[in-house]
């Protein structure tokens, strides 16, 4: 089989890709999107809470509603997709290997591929979440899935490790549907969620939450019989003994994180970034390797479907521009380095094709008040913009003038006092 | 069947045990090591027929086990009971579930209690021959207590001392694995052991009174030397002194900051719950009645001291012989028959898995020689699953409760510190699991297995720990020679088949084997756990085998379903559903392991 677009993943991101190839000009029957789920949609479809869509539509919307605008896009342009099918495997060349029911095993030749996977959930091992390995400790997106497409509520009693968006809104969820939430437990001194879910979701619902706090300890050897919580040191954010407390649950919720889905992006040689755990890109969203273009989730964590669904516009019109052979200068490399109080942005480097503007995402440490988001080339500032407060859970964006860039050197991005 | 008599014929067996000075004597020597190594002890001691009774009271849980190694250090004491209260920690309140009277079984010729590797390696070799063995579990699976929780070594045999019956059986086993491993289709694969020698390998006390060059010399030169002989001593084949070229070449990530290496060829590597899962499949093919959820509660004895049978939860089960290979609990289960020769004490393991992705990091266990250490303490190797995971552990630390199998923060730091002297360029991140087992030590530090003294037809098979595993096949040999010793005849069953085929795994097939199979069966072709590419019929597989899985970890077990890096996140709430269906049960009645349901209840709109 062959096709000039692959997208892998039918979620927002793959749905925002495929459909702006096509509006790009790339025959519909030319483009596939893989799913491995049972429905076009992706994790919105378990996202039945509203505040979705703001961005783009003014409105807020449910994840089913924002979704179904995209798939019926799709439906509608004609778009090829093949549901129930998991990759197995991305060649550098380009060689997509799936499996499903109905088509075996497929091979699929395509002369461009957007990576769309999303992201997965980080684990209590990979935050080294000491005790016992009873039934009852989920991360929040399982419980998501348990209660709002299996109809299953996963515990009566529940307490929530981390204070990340899916985490408040399943502490929301769970009290809607009548399990009790202990409450919600972040190691930070503050919420890694945005802000508005701390009102909607916990402060509504009077579900305390505690900061600088932590899970020391898990008991119960089949079902979870409950936790030790420990105060932690701010600094070193190191339990501080003497501070244990037992809380009775069944449940332990874990919001602590999520990592872009990046097995198939290293199976394929794509160099991955250190800090955000997908593709390091270019700002047309073209990874390492030849054709193979990256968006939404798969290459940085956003904080909203919209951006998601931006990015992955922008990576369709770039991969059919690439398929159309529009693609120039290649060559120059400007490379794109995190300065003063930026953990990481995306792009990660521009290889100029144009001189439209480029937006470079990015998250910072610390929050800041009062402060200037600068762009430095050689030491002079080509761009800056000002905030009132930074925070690390709220995604920042700075907009480079493509006239101002040069081809090839370094840019710092920088958050500084004003 | 041939009829079988009970006459005991112990000469054979019994002439291993040594000379011993008479009781009182022994018990006034033990008496004084233990005031001598543990001052605030009130403890009395008994010795009887090579068992020392220890009664009394310590302070702490340390002194406790000070007490009961400085008698199970002496001479000629075969076996320690320890019967002393620890201030501050009551003796656990045994649960005592319901003991119908109802016999469920009236004529068993042997009957195996635990569902461990031992106890169905007996039950394995049992059924070869013409013979009603029954071995009842109660748990919802085999190999769920420390058969399950240990890093899969089959040791060469060099550690434990010579004319210990864990020697003899270590070297014997570990040699008989290719065949079984063969027969059973369980992977097993012979890597090798590498022993380096490095800076930390003499004691800080010892190293600090050498001069410099002089401890060069002795780590590089004189202690891999002493290695081969010791090998040598202990009979273990192979070994040689392996240059730093070669090691970087077979071990291309090991640190180069070691002085020297020896390898050791025999050391082997296998899957130790699908070992267990293998030999209970061919088991029950080979008519043994595995009963799983079926606590025991207790050996049925007659009053002249002679096994009748096993009292469970389920009812009675009549039979002749009861092999006791309770693990934990063998101790407590053997007390029930008034059968009192050791005591266990547990001692907790932990161990760390890596990302899959990391195959072929390592090829070999890898040890560092540590010399001085804590005999019961040491042990642990940076090594690899026989999926390719680099696995690191385990620790050893005595914890007082059997059921203590959580992981503290300080094992997951200590570990992850010790072997990144190792392997220093290992991503911690990459760590996908911990978990921990606990050992059943007993305070002699060997198997004890044998026919009671004290109950005519229970035998015990107990204090199995490092390297067990290793000596599993060999002990199955012995405790069947200790059958027939018993007087159980054995008459060779014609329809036995010793081959066992473990169902296809898709994750490992070619392209055009994977297409073969969707073709064959489409259910092969949706994927259920994304992160070990497990399918739909791989886990129908499980849940219809011999031994059908009937939990969530029994299923992970069989397929590595949710193994993965995601841990079970993405498959978890599609196999429960697959679960609920085959097994025809609600939703909220599936389980991850007994007593363990993975939700509550449906929502308040779920479930119509």
């Amino acid at each position: 089989m062959n096709a000039k677009v692959a997208v892998i993943g039918g979620g927002p991101a793959g749905l925002g890709a495929a459909v702006a190839a096509y509006e790009a000009g790339i025959n519909p029957e030319d483009i596939h999107i893989i799913e491995r789920d049972m429905e076009l949609g992706g994790i919105l479809q378990q996202c039945i809470h509203n505040g979705f869509g703001q961005l783009i539509f003014g409105e807020m919307m449910t994840g089913p509603e924002y979704a179904s605008h995209y798939i019926d896009e799709v439906l509608k342009a004609g778009i090829r997709f093949h549901l129930n099918t998991m990759v197995l495997d991305i060649s550098p060349d380009r060689v997509i290997t799936a499996v499903n029911q109905e088509e075996c095993l497929m091979r699929i030749n395509a002369d461009s591929i957007i990576l769309a996977m999303g992201c997965r959930e980080r684990t209590r091992y990979q935050i080294h979440l000491p005790g016992e390995r009873p039934a009852g400790i989920y991360p929040a997106g399982t419980v998501q899935r348990l209660i709002n497409i299996e109809g299953a509520l996963p515990g009566r009693r529940a307490v929530i490790l981390g204070s990340g968006d899916i985490g408040m809104i399943m502490a929301r969820r769970l009290v809607l549907e009548g399990a009790e939430v202990e409450g919600v437990y972040e190691i930070m001194g503050s919420p890694s969620g945005l802000p508005r879910n701390v009102q909607q979701c916990l402060r509504d619902f009077e579900i305390p939450l505690h900061l600088s706090h932590t899970v020391t300890g898990i008991h119960g050897n089949r079902r979870l019989e409950g936790v030790t919580i420990s105060r932690v040191n701010p600094e070193s954010l190191k339990p501080m003994p003497g501070t244990e407390r037992y809380v009775e649950c069944d449940t332990l919720v874990l919001s602590v994180g999520l990592i872009p889905e990046n097995e198939l992006s290293e199976g394929a040689g794509i160099k991955l970034d250190g800090w955000t755990g997908g593709p390091i890109v270019d700002e047309e969203r073209e990874t390492s390797v030849d054709g193979i273009f990256g968006c939404g989730n798969a290459v940085h964590v956003y904080d909203l479907v919209d951006d998601v669904t931006k990015s992955s516009e922008l990576a369709g019109r770039s991969a059919a521009r690439y398929v159309k052979g529009e693609t120039i200068c290649r060559e120059h490399v400007l490379s794109i380095t995190a300065g003063e109080n930026v953990r990481y942005t995306v792009p990660q480097h521009i290889r100029k094709q144009s001189d439209e503007p480029v937006e470079v995402f990015f998250r910072v440490y610390l929050e800041a008040a009062n402060v200037k988001l600068q762009a430095l080339v050689a030491a002079e500032v080509i761009s800056e913009e000002s905030r009132r407060v930074v925070k690390p859970p709220i995604m920042e964006k700075i907009i480079l003038q493509g006239d101002l860039l040069p081809v090839d050197g370094e840019i710092i991005i920088q958050v500084v006092e004003k | 069947m041939t009829p079988i008599s009970r006459t005991p014929n112990r000469d054979k067996i019994d002439s291993e045990v040594r000379q011993v000075p008479p009781d009182s004597r022994m018990g006034r020597r033990i008496a004084k090591k233990i005031r001598e190594r543990v001052p605030s002890a009130e403890v009395d001691v008994q010795v009887e027929d090579g068992i020392a009774y220890l009664s009394g009271r310590t302070g702490t849980w340390n002194e406790y086990l000070g007490a009961g190694y400085a008698a199970g250090g002496m001479k000629g004491i075969r076996g320690v009971v320890a019967d002393i209260t620890v201030d501050g920690m009551p003796k656990k309140e045994l649960r005592r579930p319901d003991r119908p009277k109802e016999v469920i079984k009236e004529d068993e010729d042997v009957i195996i209690v635990g569902g461990g590797v031992i106890g169905c390696f007996i039950a394995r070799e049992l059924s070869r021959y013409d013979l009603k063995v029954t071995l009842v579990e109660k748990e919802l699976d085999v190999a769920t207590g420390a058969s399950k929780a240990n890093n899969g070594c089959v040791h060469v045999g060099i550690d434990p001392g010579k004319g210990t019956l864990k020697h003899r059986l270590c070297l014997r086993g570990n040699a008989m694995f290719d065949k079984v491993a063969q027969e059973l289709d369980v992977p097993f694969r012979r890597v090798g052991t590498l022993l380096v020698i490095t800076d930390r390998t003499l004691p800080e006390n010892v190293a600090s009174k050498i001069p410099d060059s002089l401890r060069k010399l002795v780590l590089k030169y004189v202690l891999p030397h002493m290695v081969l002989l010791y090998g040598k001593r202990k009979n273990v084949p192979g070994l040689r002194k392996i240059p730093k070229e070669e090691v970087r070449q077979i071990e291309p990530n090991l640190t180069d900051d070691y002085h020297s290496a020896v390898l050791m060829p025999t050391m082997g590597i296998i899957s130790p719950y699908e070992l267990v899962i293998a030999l209970a499949e061919n088991a029950v093919e080979n008519g043994v009645d595995l009963m799983l959820d079926t606590e025991v509660t207790g050996i049925l004895v007659n009053e002249k001291n002679e096994v009748e049978g096993i009292q469970t939860a389920k009812g009675i089960m009549r039979g002749k012989y009861v092999i006791n290979a309770a693990g934990v609990y063998a101790d407590e289960l053997a007390e029930t028959a008034g059968a009192r020769e050791f005591t266990i004490h547990p001692r907790k393991g932990a161990l760390i898995i890596f990302d899959k992705k990391l195959a072929g990091y390592t090829s070999h266990v890898v040890s560092e020689l540590l010399l001085g250490q804590d005999k019961h303490t040491k042990g642990g190797t940076a090594m690899l699953t026989t999926d390719g995971n680099p696995e690191w552990g385990p620790s050893a630390i005595e914890v007082p409760d059997r059921d203590d199998t959580s992981v503290t923060s300080d094992e997951i730091h200590d570990i992850l510190k010790k072997y990144a002297h190792l392997f220093p360029h290992i991503e911690a991140g990459s760590m996908i699991r911990y978990f921990a087992g606990v050992r059943a030590a007993t305070f002699t530090e060997d198997f004890f297995i044998g026919a009671s003294r004290k109950a005519s037809g229970l035998i015990n098979v107990a204090g199995i720990q490092s390297p067990g595993l290793a000596s599993s096949p060999a002990i199955a040999e012995y405790v069947l020679d200790i059958l027939r010793a018993e007087g159980l005849g054995m008459e060779e069953k014609p329809g036995f088949n010793p081959i066992r085929e473990s169902p296809p795994k898709f994750s490992e097939l070619s392209v055009a084997e994977m297409e073969k199979l969707i073709r064959e069966d489409t259910r092969y072709g949706n994927i259920m756990c994304r992160c070990e590419k497990v399918t739909e019929r791989e886990i129908l597989d499980a849940i219809r085998a011999p031994l059908p899985a009937l939990t969530v970890d029994a299923v992970k077990r069989r397929t590595r379903s949710g193994m993965g890096r995601c841990q079970g996140g993405f498959c978890l709430p599609r196999l429960i559903k697959v679960l609920a269906r085959e097994l025809d049960v609600p939703l909220e009645e599936v389980q991850k392991k007994k007593g363990g349901k993975v939700i509550s209840s449906r929502t308040k709109e779920g479930g119509q």
